[in-house]
C-alpha cells in the first residue's frame, strides 16, 4: 500500500468506521435476521423464506406499498419542478429577494417533528386555520387528514414544503452556468423562457437526476409525517413502507419479518436507482 | 509511534460508538447505582416523582436511584434497544403490551420468588384483577402501583340537565336513546350540544363488548379469538361499530371523526390534551375517556360540573375495563436486589398514597384506595363497582393492533367500509399479528 493510499484512508477512516458500523454491518445482520423468527428479546429462529413468503399475501404490507409509490411518484415529481421553479425565481436579481430566500429556505430548520406537529394544527378540523380560510371564503370544511381520499395529498404537501435543501442545491447550480450563455442568448433574441429551457435545463440537468435520485429515496423512505400524524390511517388510506415496517418491528416486536421488508425496500430503491440513472444517461447534457 | 497514535485513536473512535450504555454499579463506598426510566417528565407529578425517590434513597442510603426521563410514546421501544444491547434499565415504567410482548419472549425478571420471600411484601392487598393483569404463564412479570379505567363516560351536569335528563341510563339501548334524543335537538351554533362523543383508542371496542355481552374479544392463554369463533361476540362488536356510524351520521362523519380520537398517537394528544377538545368546549355533554383525564377536565376545564359512569351495559349492570400502570424489571440486570428493593417501595402503601394519589388513577392496594388519603378523590365514585371490571386483554402486538382497530372504525364512520368489514379485517390482524389463531 503506498504513502499517499494510506493517508487518503486515514482521512476518510472516520467515515468508513461509520459506514461499516451504522450502516454496513446493521445491513448484513438484519438480512441474516430476514430469514428467522426473532422478537429482539430472545434467541432467533430459523424460518427460511417463511418471512419472505408471508409478504406476498399480507394485505397491509401491499397498502403500504401502494401508498409509497404514491408519495414517491407524485413527491418526487412535484418536488423537482416546484424546487427548479423556486430556485430558478430565487436566483432573480430583484429586491427583496434575499427575504424570499430566507422564507423558502426557512423550513429545513424546523425539525420535521415539529412541522408535523404544527400542521396537525393547521389540518384541525374544527379549529384548523385552513379550515377556517375555507369557511371564511364560503366552502365547506375539509377532513385533511381523517378522509381517506385526502389524507395522502395532506401529507405531501407537507413534505413538499420541506425541500429547502433541495431548493438551495438547485439555486447553487443555477449561479454555476457560465453566464456567457446567456450573453449569447441574449444577442440571439432569445426570450426567459427559451434562455431557461434551452439553457439553464440541460446545464443542471445532472443536479437535476441527483435531486430526483435523492426526492425518491426519501420518499420511499417516508416515516415522520405519516407516524406522527396519522399513524397510517384512515384504513390503511397513510400507511407507508417504513411505518409498516417500523410498527411491525417495535408494535407487533416481529424483527424478523420487519428484516424481509427491509431488505425488500434496499432491492427496490437499488433498483429504481439503477435504472433512472441509466434512463438519464439519455437526456443527462454532458460537454464530454 | 506515529502508527500506533493513529491506530490509537482509532480504536477510541470505536469504543465511543459503543459506549453509549447504562451505568449502574457499584461504587466503592458499597452504594449502588440503579438505573430507572420513566416518563413524568414535568410539572407537579415530575416533582412528586423526585420526592418519593428521594425518600426511598434517604430509607436506603446504601442505593442510589438514576432517574432517566424518556417520553412516554418511546419508553417501550427505548428500554427494548437497551436491554437488546445489553444495558437494560434496572426498572422501567411501560403498560400491559410490554408485559405480553416482552413477557412471552423470556425478558422480564419474574417475581414470584422474591414476592413470596419478602415477608414484608404483602401481594394479597393488591385488587385480584391487577395481580391477574401482571401475570403471564403462571408468573408475575410486573409490579404495579396503580391501575387506570379506560372506559369512562364523563358527563357535564349541567349541560346534561339542560338537555333535560338528570342522570346518565346506565342500560345500553336507553343510553342509545338518550343519544338519539339529544342528538336530534342539537344546535352548535344556538348552544345546543351534541349528545356523546365516542372513543377510538386503546381498549374501545374491548369495554363495549365487554359491557353489553359480558365476554372478551380473546383469549390470549388459550390463543382463541373469541371475536370469530363466539357468534355472540362477533355480532356485539357489529352492533357497537354499527352505533358509531350512525353517531357519525348524526353529528357529520368529518366533525365525530375528527374529535373521537384516533388513532391513539401525538395527534390525540394534541387534540385531546388541549382546549379544542370538544367536552372542554361544550359541543358535546358526555365523552367516553379514560380515567387518566380527570387532570386534563381539572386544567381544561376547571369550572366544570361533571361526573363519571362506567359503560351502560347489558349483560351487566355497566362495566369497565382495567389498565395498569407497570414498573417491569428486565432480565440481566446487574442489581438484583437493589432493584427490587426498589420495585417494593414502587408498591408501597407510601408511594401510594404520595405519588399516585397525584397520578389521577386507581391505587393498586385496596387498602390504600379504601383509606383517609382518597376520601375526597374523585374517583372515589368508581371503587365501589370495580369487581365488574375486566382487566385489559393480553395480546402480543396489542398497540398496533389498537392502531389498526383504530382506522378500521375511522373507515367505518366515513362509510368507506362496513361495520362488518371492519370486525373482520381486525380479526384478521389479530390471527396475523397477535400471536394468535
Amino acid at each position: 500500500m503506498n504513502k499517499s493510499l494510506r493517508t487518503g484512508l486515514l482521512f476518510i477512516s472516520p467515515w468508513i468506521i461509520g459506514f461499516l458500523t451504522l450502516y454496513l454491518g446493521p445491513f448484513l445482520i438484519s438480512f441474516s435476521r430476514s430469514f428467522t423468527s426473532w422478537g429482539m428479546l430472545s434467541a432467533p429462529q430459523f424460518v427460511g423464506l417463511k418471512n419472505y413468503a408471508t409478504l406476498l399475501t399480507d394485505s397491509r404490507y401491499w397498502a403500504g406499498f401502494g401508498n409509497t409509490f404514491f408519495f414517491v411518484f407524485f413527491g418526487t415529481a412535484f418536488s423537482i419542478l416546484i424546487g427548479i421553479t423556486i430556485a430558478q425565481l430565487l436566483s432573480l436579481q430583484i429586491p427583496g429577494v434575499k427575504i424570499f430566500r430566507t422564507i423558502f429556505i426557512l423550513p429545513i430548520l424546523v425539525p420535521a417533528v415539529a412541522t408535523s406537529i404544527t400542521f396537525l394544527f393547521l389540518y384541525d378540523y374544527s379549529y384548523g386555520m385552513l379550515n377556517r380560510i375555507l369557511v371564511s371564503f364560503g366552502f365547506d370544511k375539509v377532513s385533511w387528514l381523517k378522509d381517506a381520499s385526502m389524507v395522502k395529498t395532506s401529507l405531501l404537501f407537507i413534505t413538499i414544503w420541506v425541500q429547502g435543501k433541495m431548493i438551495l442545491i438547485f439555486m447553487a447550480s443555477i449561479k454555476g452556468v457560465p453566464g456567457h450563455l446567456y450573453e449569447a442568448a441574449d444577442i440571439e433574441g432569445a426570450n426567459p423562457f427559451q434562455k431557461f429551457f434551452k439553457i439553464t435545463l440541460p446545464q443542471i440537468s445532472g443536479i437535476v437526476v441527483l435531486n430526483s435520485i435523492m426526492a425518491m429515496i426519501g420518499y420511499f423512505q417516508i416515516f415522520t409525517e405519516p407516524y406522527i400524524m396519522t399513524q397510517g390511517g384512515p384504513g390503511n388510506a397513510s400507511l407507508t413502507y417504513t411505518l409498516y415496517l417500523y410498527n411491525t418491528a417495535f408494535g407487533s416486536m416481529k424483527m424478523g419479518y420487519a428484516s424481509a421488508m427491509s431488505t425488500i425496500l434496499f432491492i427496490v430503491i437499488m433498483g429504481f436507482t439503477i435504472v433512472y440513472l441509466k434512463l438519464s444517461k439519455k437526456f443527462v447534457y454532458s460537454e464530454v | 509511534m506515529k502508527k500506533y497514535v493513529i491506530i490509537s485513536v482509532l480504536a477510541l473512535c470505536v469504543m465511543g460508538f459503543f459506549a453509549c450504555g447504562n451505568d449502574s454499579a457499584t461504587s466503592e463506598d458499597g452504594v449502588v447505582t440503579i438505573e430507572f426510566w420513566h416518563g413524568y417528565s414535568t410539572g407537579m407529578i415530575h416533582e412528586k416523582m423526585n420526592d418519593a425517590v428521594a425518600y426511598f434513597e434517604s430509607q436506603n442510603p446504601n442505593i442510589k436511584v438514576n432517574q432517566t426521563l424518556v417520553p412516554w410514546g418511546e419508553i417501550a421501544t427505548k428500554a427494548l434497544t437497551a436491554t437488546t444491547g445489553g444495558t437494560p434499565p434496572d426498572i422501567f415504567r411501560g403498560w400491559g403490551h410490554t408485559l405480553v410482548d416482552w413477557g412471552t419472549q423470556d425478558a422480564l425478571t419474574p417475581l414470584n420468588e422474591l414476592i413470596e420471600s419478602d415477608p414484608d411484601f404483602d401481594i394479597n392487598d393488591f385488587y385480584p384483577g391487577v395481580v391477574e393483569e401482571s401475570t403471564v404463564k403462571g408468573e408475575i412479570l410486573a409490579l404495579s402501583p396503580s391501575f387506570s379505567v379506560h372506559e369512562v363516560i364523563f358527563v357535564n351536569d349541567d349541560l346534561l340537565k339542560q338537555a333535560g335528563y338528570d342522570t346518565v341510563p346506565m342500560d345500553f339501548y336507553e343510553f342509545k336513546k338518550m343519544c338519539e334524543d339529544i342528538d336530534s335537538k342539537a344546535d352548535l351554533a344556538n348552544g345546543k350540544p351534541y349528545a356523546f362523543m365516542p372513543w377510538n383508542i386503546f381498549n374501545y371496542l374491548e369495554g363495549w363488548v365487554n359491557a353489553l355481552c359480558g365476554k372478551a374479544l380473546y383469549d390470549y392463554d388459550n390463543k382463541v379469538i373469541n371475536l370469530r369463533e363466539d357468534p355472540e361476540v362477533y355480532q356485539t362488536a357489529i352492533e357497537v361499530l354499527t352505533w358509531y356510524k350512525e353517531i357519525a351520521d348524526r353529528i357529520g362523519p368529518d366533525y365525530a371523526m375528527a374529535n373521537c380520537f384516533a388513532p391513539g398517537s401525538k395527534e390525540e394528544l394534541t387534540q385531546r390534551k388541549s382546549m379544542v377538545n370538544p367536552f372542554y368546549m361544550g359541543e358535546v355533554m358526555m365523552w367516553h375517556a379514560g380515567l387518566f383525564n380527570l387532570a386534563d377536565i381539572e386544567e381544561f376545564a376547571p369550572d366544570m360540573n361533571y361526573s363519571m359512569y362506567y359503560l351502560p351495559g347489558v349483560a351487566e349492570p355497566s362495566s369497565s375495563v382495567t389498565e395498569s400502570n407497570f414498573y417491569f424489571m428486565p432480565k440481566g440486570v446487574k442489581n438484583k436486589e437493589a432493584a427490587w428493593e426498589f420495585l417494593k417501595f414502587l408498591g408501597s402503601e407510601y408511594f401510594m398514597e404520595n405519588f399516585v394519589i397525584y397520578d389521577t388513577v386507581i391505587p393498586a392496594r385496596e387498602s390504600v384506595a379504601n383509606s383517609e388519603a382518597y376520601a375526597d378523590s374523585p374517583i372515589v365514585p368508581l371503587l365501589g363497582s370495580l369487581d365488574r371490571c375486566a382487566p385489559s386483554l393480553k395480546v402480543i402486538g396489542k398497540r398496533e393492533l389498537d392502531n389498526a382497530l383504530s382506522n378500521s372504525t375511522l373507515d367505518v364512520m366515513s362509510g368507506k367500509i362496513t361495520p362488518q368489514e371492519a370486525v373482520d379485517q381486525y380479526i384478521e390482524v389479530l390471527a396475523m399479528n397477535g400471536g394468535l389463531k
